[in-house]
């Protein structure tokens, strides 16, 4: 077939994002013999960090970030 | 003290992990520390324990002074979440067609093929005129400043006829006048012959399905007229990686193909598909919109993700390969934070509008064609059944009583509304399914690397996130 328009790195880059960094952390805080944290003690959802999160999430793929539902 | 309602806690390997959705909060915990919360949720005296303890679990958001405190901190993040929603742009999903060349055996519409024996094949111009008239008026409307999507979807909107072609190309060509991200769903079988198309209008992504290596997705996905469909879609691919194009191959599982991945995860790797940066794949489950003679085949969700925690235990390159969302914890192990909580599953009418081709409007590509989910029309002019309308626009996990009180709604919010149809009869009920069981099977599977999170005192920087994986 023809290829007249075939021509590599055409199409859209796809928006990459890195979360804010989360140096706001006190790491070792909370390890206390009782509990040991695997998500960043400094960094709970907050208003603005959830906003900022799904900011970064929502336009990158053909389904949106609601398929996180199809995951359940 | 009010101990979070949100609190999911997990047996794994002698080990308890506690999680809060609300507050994002995940920790490796002693039992001792579940005792606890028993005790203080059932009001019980708690002075043997470290005041510190106490100090950090309200910390984490585990547990708060008052109830209130735990509403309060539901409304905050639920005012950014709908502050989120009218900021981000808008998905509008264009059904060109109810038409389809292939007959694959599970799909409901070859049932419904007689039905739609007098429905036009294709979109009109005038309509899809129309079309764009409500999706440009849509985006005018919405406060956000980013580029609006089109999904081009059917039936099938790339099938190998001159007037198919014709719409398509059209609304691509409509679609970069209005500055609309483009991406289309296809079955691929045709997609050889719109690559050019394609790519000339910079279409941003094509998702192709695949259900299996040749001879498993030939059986499942022919032609309307018999021929076998696998080669022309490897063909198209193949063609389309080439010019560029980002291919998202999609494979969705069922107790029949569920087994083959790692043959086609072989055979996609030998055809050097993953070394092009414009491929990837990812695994669903089939779910709705089959025959009822096929639903014998599905696999319940929690059977799914046992099956897939055992493919990726056997074959590592399936993993590799094929990410899943794996119930969120791909988000975790990338980023270091979960996903964020989800008041409503469900974008239909806030974020998207799925447009058919005979002039009515749906709240999502699931539901078009179907009459419970019709909610006005933009052909010949463009109307709201607003009774209809206001009923999905409210739809969230609040609006529904079995999500107000269950602790695992910030997770799934409330499903979605065609699986509620199919469950209950009604899109408008919550469509519940064993949200703790699955995490349970993916955080057991994920222990040690979970664990390994937390020995270096919790995820320390960020890492760059791929879209959709």
């Amino acid at each position: 077939m023809a290829q007249s328009y075939c021509k590599p790195n055409l199409s859209l880059q796809i928006q990459e994002v890195k979360p804010k960094d989360e140096s706001a952390k006190d790491s070792k805080d909370s390890i206390d013999g009782f509990m040991r944290a695997v998500t960043p003690t400094g960094r709970l959802w907050s208003g603005h960090t959830l906003l900022d999160y799904k900011m970064s999430t929502a336009q990158c793929c053909s389904t949106t970030y609601f398929c996180a539902c199809s995951s359940y | 003290m009010y101990v979070s309602k949100y609190n999911l806690d997990f047996k794994v390997q002698n080990e308890r992990v506690l999680f809060n959705p609300l507050s994002g909060a995940i920790d490796i915990v002693d039992k001792r520390v579940i005792a606890l919360l028993d005790l203080l949720k059932d009001g019980m005296n708690t002075s043997n324990y470290d005041g510190k303890l106490i100090t950090n679990l309200k910390k984490r958001g585990y547990i708060f002074s008052k109830k209130e405190e735990e509403d309060e901190k539901l409304q905050e993040l639920y005012q950014a979440y709908r502050d989120w929603m009218a900021l981000t742009p808008r998905n509008f999903v264009l059904s060109t067609t109810y038409s389809c060349n292939l007959n694959c055996k599970y799909c409901f519409q070859s049932q419904k093929r007689e039905l739609y024996k007098d429905t036009p094949v294709y979109m009109e111009e005038d309509m899809l005129d129309k079309a764009f008239d409500f999706m440009v008026k849509i985006n005018e409307e919405i406060l956000a400043t980013g580029r609006s999507k089109i999904t081009i979807y059917g039936g099938e909107p790339l099938q190998s006829d001159k007037r198919h072609k014709a719409i398509i190309k059209l609304a691509l060509e409509r679609a970069k006048e209005h500055n609309f991200w483009i991406l289309v769903i296809t079955n691929g079988a045709d997609l050889i012959e719109y690559v050019d198309m394609l790519t000339e209008y910079k279409v941003g992504e094509v998702q192709v399905t695949l259900d299996g290596p040749r001879e498993v997705h030939n059986r499942r996905r022919p032609f309307v007229d018999g021929r076998e469909s696998f080669d022309k879609i490897v063909e198209g691919v193949d063609v389309a990686l080439a010019c560029g194009l980002r291919i998202n191959l999609r494979f969705v599982g069922d107790k029949d193909n569920i087994d083959s991945v790692p043959e086609l995860v072989e055979f996609m790797i030998k055809k050097g598909w993953y070394n092009q940066p414009t491929f990837k794949t990812h695994i669903g489950r089939m779910c709705c919109g089959l025959t009822p003679e096929y639903e014998h085949n599905l696999l319940s969700s929690n059977q799914f993700i046992k099956k897939l925690v055992e493919l990726y235990k056997t074959d590592n390159q399936v993993e590799k390969k094929v990410p899943s969302r794996l119930v969120g914890l791909d988000r975790l192990l990338s980023t270091g934070m979960p996903y964020p909580p989800i008041f409503d599953a469900c974008p239909g009418t806030k974020l998207e509008y799925a447009l058919d081709a005979v002039g009515k409007v749906y709240p999502c590509s699931l539901g078009v064609g179907m009459e419970e989910f019709l909610v006005g029309e933009y052909y010949p002019e463009i109307k709201f059944y607003p009774d209809k309308l206001n009923k999905w626009q409210g739809r969230n996990i609040f609006s529904n009583s079995e999500c107000k009180e269950c602790s695992v709604s910030l997770l799934c919010g409330g499903g979605c509304p065609r699986d509620a149809l199919e469950k209950k009869g009604s899109p408008h009920t919550s469509a519940c399914r064993p949200v703790k069981q699955n995490l349970e099977e993916g955080i057991t599977y994920y222990f040690s690397k979970i664990k390994e999170m937390s020995e270096k005192g919790g995820y320390t920087k960020g890492t760059t996130v791929s879209c959709c994986t």
